[in-house]
């Protein structure tokens, strides 16, 4: 007994550093449970609130009445927009039509965009509409230019967005002229290229195609453009294709939530599926 | 001794908030400087390793909190805390000026080192290839919390620790 009290005074601070590792480590594994989650709302409401007061400085320099009234525009417009050119790309089937208008983003939430993070540490952006705006994890946020992410976090009145410009970001995308369906993830090495993913080398691709969001989408709305291809270089397998993304994220300062978010079954299915091809396959596709 | 604590801890919450809010928007190439580690590595000088630590948790589970990653920053504030903690000048030491100044400088530049590189090997936001990622979140991360480190003795922490 005296030689354990013995270690463990002559030995307290590594059991310290022990336990608190320890916890950190609990800390990490549970980061997805809903009172840690909840927690970390809370620090983003509050980090969110602050962030936007050192904003709304800048923001009143620059018109900021004016600025909203544009973006309640651009939200309509880009509504029209979207459904339009979906139409068009849709008018030769009458089914798809239709489903595009049960489908079709009854309205979009303007929002603006509070804080900004685009270093080693974080890559995310935090916009002032939360859940009592209508926002839901997993919407998809855009811009008139394009998709801009998702949201991965919401509290009362902000949310956290994780950006195309991330390293865990994924979207399925389709290709305007070929119809060429892939897989966008951002490498990493410039802000404005990102790369499409798993397209086989039968398919078709050109340089300046458009692409959009694509239909296997389970929170992007079907049409939203995304990019263009800038560079397509055959591999063994695949086709290394370069995009460069269509919204300039250093600029952002509105951005619109689309209030639509990803049947809950067909996640499900997409999971289930997901999980299975896991099993068998050893290059899979992640959920996107 | 209670008091001290306290002023401590306030301290460390109010420094993770300027480091949210103000040193994290001076980023160059994706890099700056912890104002934080160099509270926690003047605290773990000054009181020692046990209090470095517990001061270093403290300051992630903030930091975290701000932050979003909760546990991620837990982890490499501790070890940080821990780390500077080898180098504490107990009060009744005898160490000169420049033997004090040298501990501490070492103390800013492991901790952070290894905090650092702690975060690194756990997070990869920006998708960097592995050597440019270990030169941004490491390397340049740890050469801006030194300047700062270098900066905050001459200003503030000098007078405390030489007289100590």
């Amino acid at each position: 007994m005296t030689k354990l009290i013995k270690f463990f005074s002559s030995n307290n601070a590594y059991l310290l550093l022990l336990f608190y590792c320890g916890v950190a480590g609990i800390l990490i594994k549970y980061q997805d449970v809903y009172s840690l989650q909840n927690l970390l709302s809370r620090g983003t409401e509050l980090r969110a609130v602050l962030s936007q007061q050192i904003s709304n400085i800048s923001l009143y320099l620059s018109l900021q009445k004016e600025n909203e009234k544009l973006t309640l525009q651009n939200s309509a417009l880009l509504a029209k927009v979207i459904q339009q050119g979906n139409t068009l790309r849709e008018s030769v089937s009458t089914y798809h039509t239709a489903s595009f208008i049960t489908d079709n983003p009854g309205s979009i939430i303007p929002a603006r965009v509070v804080e900004r993070r685009f270093n080693t540490r974080e890559n995310l952006l935090i916009i002032n509409a939360g859940s009592k705006q209508g926002i839901e994890k997993d919407m998809a946020v855009l811009t008139p230019d394009g998709l801009v992410g998702r949201v991965i976090q919401v509290s009362n009145n902000y949310a956290k967005v994780m950006p195309v410009i991330h390293s865990e970001f994924n979207v399925s995308v389709v290709s305007d002229s070929n119809n060429t369906h892939g897989i966008l993830r951002w490498g990493g090495n410039q802000e404005q290229i990102a790369q499409m993913h798993y397209v086989p080398l039968s398919s078709s691709v050109l340089v300046e195609e458009k692409l959009y969001t694509a239909d296997f989408s389970t929170f992007a709305l079907r049409g939203i453009p995304v990019g263009k291809i800038v560079k397509v270089v055959p591999e063994k397998r695949f086709y290394r294709i370069h995009v460069q993304l269509s919204v300039d994220f250093s600029a952002l300062t509105h951005v619109l939530v689309a209030k639509k978010i990803a049947d809950p079954e067909k996640v499900e299915l997409m999971r289930g599926a997901a999980d299975n091809s896991e099993s068998s396959l050893q290059e899979s596709t992640p959920l996107n | 001794m209670f008091r001290n604590t306290v002023t401590h801890i306030v301290l460390l919450i109010a420094l993770c908030f300027v480091q949210q809010y103000v040193v994290s928007r001076l980023a160059i190439f994706g890099a700056f400087p912890d104002i934080v580690t160099i509270y926690i590595v003047f605290a773990a000088v000054r009181h020692g390793q046990k209090q470095g630590t517990t001061y270093g948790f403290i300051a992630g589970l903030a930091t975290g909190t701000l932050g979003g990653n909760l546990g991620i920053e837990t982890l490499s504030k501790t070890i940080e805390g821990f780390v500077a903690g080898y180098f504490d000048i107990p009060e009744d030491s005898h160490a000169s000026a420049l033997q004090k100044k040298r501990r501490y400088y070492k103390a800013a530049f492991l901790a952070s080192i290894t905090g650092r590189t702690v975060y690194a090997l756990m997070v990869n936001v920006l998708s960097l290839p592995i050597p440019w990622h270990i030169i941004y979140s490491v390397g340049l991360a740890t050469l801006f919390t030194f300047i700062a480190a270098v900066l905050a003795y001459q200003l503030f922490f000098k007078k405390i620790l030489v007289n100590n």
